[in-house]
């Protein structure tokens, strides 16, 4: 990989760091080169957001409102295929794997809609005062409790899991720790029925606690303050965001992302640009696409417009589907998405997207005309290439649609 | 777009309450807990067409021939079934100690004495009022429970504690302690060791995969995707290592399909599994009635995972533990009488596990936080009957009922059952308690 050339380099970025490109922007981006695209990303990401794709009118407060939970997962999803800023929709859809909510339990499709906008809005930027705004975000306060934790008895579930899942890692607290941040993060009051969440001065715990080494600790700025000093965190968050974007947490390839992370006083742009670089330089392994990246990125290059309905049954069938995630460590991923229930679905959705592929895109010509290496090409393959395996079975399939749904479901398409 | 209903069957349903959220399955597990099949225009068809096949296979031929032998071959095996409550059920209210410390600490989590499902014999233990179903299964000596079951060494945590339990605390290990197992025999049956409703890292092995359903409907590819194709693309190996592992697991993902649909047709009860009415995926109901057909239909399944999410009840835990218990009561009668059916009552050991037990005091959101000792449920015909262990509530660790019966003892009952040898694949045999005759 150190010796990627410039349309191989871009292509690795685009799949990577945002969610694939199809053939004829895929040139554009490698005529710019590889440096000025990802500033280019970096740029956009970092700027004004683009157009919100949700309109608030559709989401209304109802926890029992079926149709909004379909609005909210489904524009996602679409806007995650049209987007324009895609390391920014990239990001947020790995925020949303790593400070997780679910909608199962916020039940209110507009909470998880705002803490999504959240991620959009300020996922590039300082890591502080993203944690500051997660931990007070109203669906992170139904879905760990925080919104139901008073002094009287304070709640540990997200005191827990702030330390042990979003920012420092098993082994970096003590169990003190757990019940002195519980404590301090006290007071605030959400419920699904409720159109917002608030602070109750009298439910708040304000004794200064002994949190994490720092004395006096008392409430939620001073709790981010104390976990932002620790000397665990840029580790931590570099190897989680390494995992997803490079498929490793080799802790060498990891401390100079780490460091320039911390260097930039924890601001994730910094974090990811010093993390691109490394890849492009040849840094990390294979990486397998989780069913919602890799739906996204072979609908971005096929130009497929898969029918709702098809997309989000073929996605749950897959074991994925955004704003539920199983639990809140999120999804597994590696591996476990091959899980012969995982390959099933996909297998089936790929031909999904076959199906609803212009004529004229680019992969589609390919397909049709049976030339492999173009096919690879225009599906934004970092090595434009087929193995041999793969290619036999391509050839072997009889109609264009078939073999682009192959192509979809190739080791080289889905791992890489 | 789509109606509302339709994508409510699409995605599961998310307007029924649940309560699972903290963290009610474990992070190294495949992906699982909103998982069931896709309803994509590419399987409806083929579904219908396999109920109508499946239907009169099993009107005419009960017992016909399936892979790899005959029903009645099957008379002879061993079968382990493990349930899966992820998330930590909440061993107190599940059986429940008669000690007054229970109520003490429990003032509106407490399941109140006339509620409780007497076990006869016993005047310090009773059930959980959804666990009625089960009453029966105690009394016939086909019930048993451990209690104060865990891992020594204990922090709370959801994966930690899950780590532990599927590498058999061995945290260095990659496999899974049935992993390892499973690795030690020779090729096996592509649903030799099935995990239904989510993946099962306890299963986890390079050389025997388990197969991995989450939704039996839908495990089954469109026919434009012939066998034929998927396994041109399997062979010959990549030199990546992942895209290697991806050809393996698209084989014996084809394997596992065709065995897979193999077993329903033969199934004399087609019905398909019931919509699903809570969150966190799948319901063990569905999970376990799957399982019977696969272990009484096809003779080469031996091991059966079934996981269901949703026991990490921190809050508004009453209402939501109450139906998770059902849930889970009712699939396991069904299924110790589908398997009585079969004829293979004598064939079967169920254990169930949890990754820690609650605190013993509840907290202010009508919840309990995580705690440690926890309850097992063991089912079979050969089982030591009875209660071991105990939750002793005069003596609590910091609040948590105290780890007596390592999780290892049960593994090691387990592998004894199916024939493997505990102290190759734990390191030593515990044999502290005994969990069979």
């Amino acid at each position: 990989m150190g010796s990627m050339n410039d349309r191989d380099a871009v292509a690795w970025l685009h799949r990577r760091i945002g969610f694939g490109l199809p053939a004829d922007e895929l040139a554009a981006a490698v005529a710019r080169g590889p440096q000025a695209e990802l500033q280019r990303l970096l740029q956009l990401a970092t700027g004004p957001a683009p157009t919100d794709p949700w309109d608030d009118t559709q989401l209304p407060l109802d926890p029992k409102d079926p149709a909004s939970k379909q609005y909210a997962i489904g524009t996602w999803l679409e806007s995650m295929i049209a987007t324009t800023d895609p390391l920014r929709d990239r990001m947020a859809w790995i925020w949303h794997g790593h400070f997780v909510s679910a909608l199962d339990k916020v039940r209110v499709a507009k909470f998880m809609v705002d803490q999504i906008r959240l991620f959009k809005t300020i996922g590039l930027g300082d890591f502080a005062a993203l944690l500051k705004a997660v931990t007070i975000d109203p669906a992170m306060l139904i879905y760990l409790d925080g919104g139901s934790s008073t002094n009287k008895a304070p709640n540990e579930n997200y005191g827990r899991e702030v330390m042990e899942l979003f920012t420092l890692g098993v082994g970096n607290y003590t169990e003190d720790d757990v019940k002195a941040g519980a404590k301090a993060l006290t007071g605030y009051k959400m419920r699904p029925a409720l159109p917002q969440a608030t602070f109750i001065p009298k439910n708040h715990d304000d004794d200064p606690e002994h949190y994490l080494g720092i004395d006096g600790v008392h409430d939620v700025d001073t709790v981010v303050a104390a976990i932002i000093k620790q000397p665990t965190l840029a580790t931590f968050i570099a190897g989680s965001i390494a995992d997803e974007m490079l498929g490793t947490k080799d802790p060498a390839t990891i401390a100079p992302i780490a460091q320039a992370f911390t260097a930039s006083t924890f601001n994730v742009a910094a974090l990811i640009t010093a993390l691109a670089n490394a890849g492009l330089a040849g840094a990390g392994q294979s990486v397998v696409l989780a069913p919602v990246p890799w739906f996204v990125i072979a609908s971005r290059v096929t130009g497929a417009q898969v029918p709702q309905n098809a997309a989000l049954g073929g996605l749950r069938g897959a074991a994925q589907v955004p704003m539920l995630p199983p639990n809140v460590a999120g999804w597994s991923g590696g591996q476990a998405w091959f899980a012969s229930g995982t390959i099933v679905a996909r297998a089936n959705l790929a031909l999904e997207i076959a199906n609803t592929t212009p004529a004229d895109n680019a992969a589609m010509t390919a397909a049709t005309s049976g030339d492999l290496d173009a096919l690879a090409t225009a599906l934004g393959l970092v090595t434009p290439k087929f193995s041999a395996a793969s290619a036999d079975a391509l050839k072997a399939a009889k109609a264009p649609k078939q073999r682009l749904a192959l192509a979809l479901i190739t080791p080289e398409f889905v791992v890489s | 777009m789509i109606n509302r209903r339709e994508f409510l069957g699409i995605i599961g349903g998310v307007t029924v309450v649940s309560l699972s959220a903290c963290s009610s399955s474990l992070r190294s597990s495949a992906p699982g807990s909103t998982a069931a099949g896709s309803t994509g225009p590419g399987t409806t068809g083929a579904d219908s067409t396999a109920s109508t096949v499946a239907g009169t296979a099993g009107a005419t031929s009960p017992t016909s021939t399936v892979p790899g032998g005959t029903v009645a071959a099957a008379a002879h095996r061993r079968v382990l079934v493990i349930v899966q409550l992820n998330g930590g059920n909440d061993g107190l209210n599940t059986l429940i100690p008669a000690a007054g410390q229970y109520h003490d600490a429990r003032p509106t989590l407490a399941i109140a004495e006339a509620d409780r499902i007497v076990l006869s014999g016993r005047t310090d233990y009773a059930l959980h009022p959804s666990l009625a179903p089960l009453a029966p299964l105690w009394t016939a000596n086909q019930l048993a429970f451990l209690d104060g079951v865990g891992f020594p060494d204990q922090n709370h945590s959801h994966f930690v504690a899950m780590d532990q339990w599927w590498r058999a605390d061995r945290l260095s290990s990659a496999e899974g302690w049935l992993g390892t197992y499973l690795k030690s025999l020779a090729t096996t049956d592509p649903l030799y060791a099935t995990a239904l409703n989510s993946g099962a890292p306890l299963l986890n092995n390079a050389t025997n995969p388990a197969a991995v359903v989450f939704r039996p409907a839908s495990f089954k590819f469109n026919k434009l995707l012939s066998d034929d194709l998927l396994k041109t693309m399997s062979a010959p190996l990549s030199s990546d290592p992942l895209q290697a592992a991806a050809q393996t697991a698209l084989s014996r993902s084809v394997a596992a399909v065709n065995s897979f649909a193999d077993v329903l047709s033969n199934a004399n009860d087609t019905a398909q599994p019931a919509a699903q009415t809570r969150e966190g995926g799948a319901s063990l109901s569905d999970g376990l009635a799957t399982a019977a057909k696969l272990i009484t239909e096809n003779p080469n399944t031996r091991i059966v995972v079934v996981s269901a999410a949703g026991f990490d009840t921190h809050a508004n835990q009453l209402a939501t533990q109450a139906d998770l218990l059902k849930d889970l009561a009712n699939g396991l009668t069904a299924f110790m009488a589908s398997i009585a059916k079969a004829g293979m009552a004598d064939d079967v050991l169920v254990v169930t596990t949890s990754e820690f037990g609650r605190r013993v005091a509840e907290n202010g959101s009508g919840g309990t936080d995580h705690g440690t000792g926890n309850v097992s449920f063991v089912l079979g015909t050969k089982i030591k009957p009875g209660i071991q262990g105990d939750a002793d509530l005069a003596n609590q660790i910091n609040g948590d009922v105290k780890a007596g019966i390592d999780p290892r003892t049960i593994y090691t009952g387990c592998l004894d059952w199916i024939g493997g040898d505990a102290a190759t694949v734990l390191g030593k045999r515990y044999d502290d308690i005994k969990i069979l005759v």
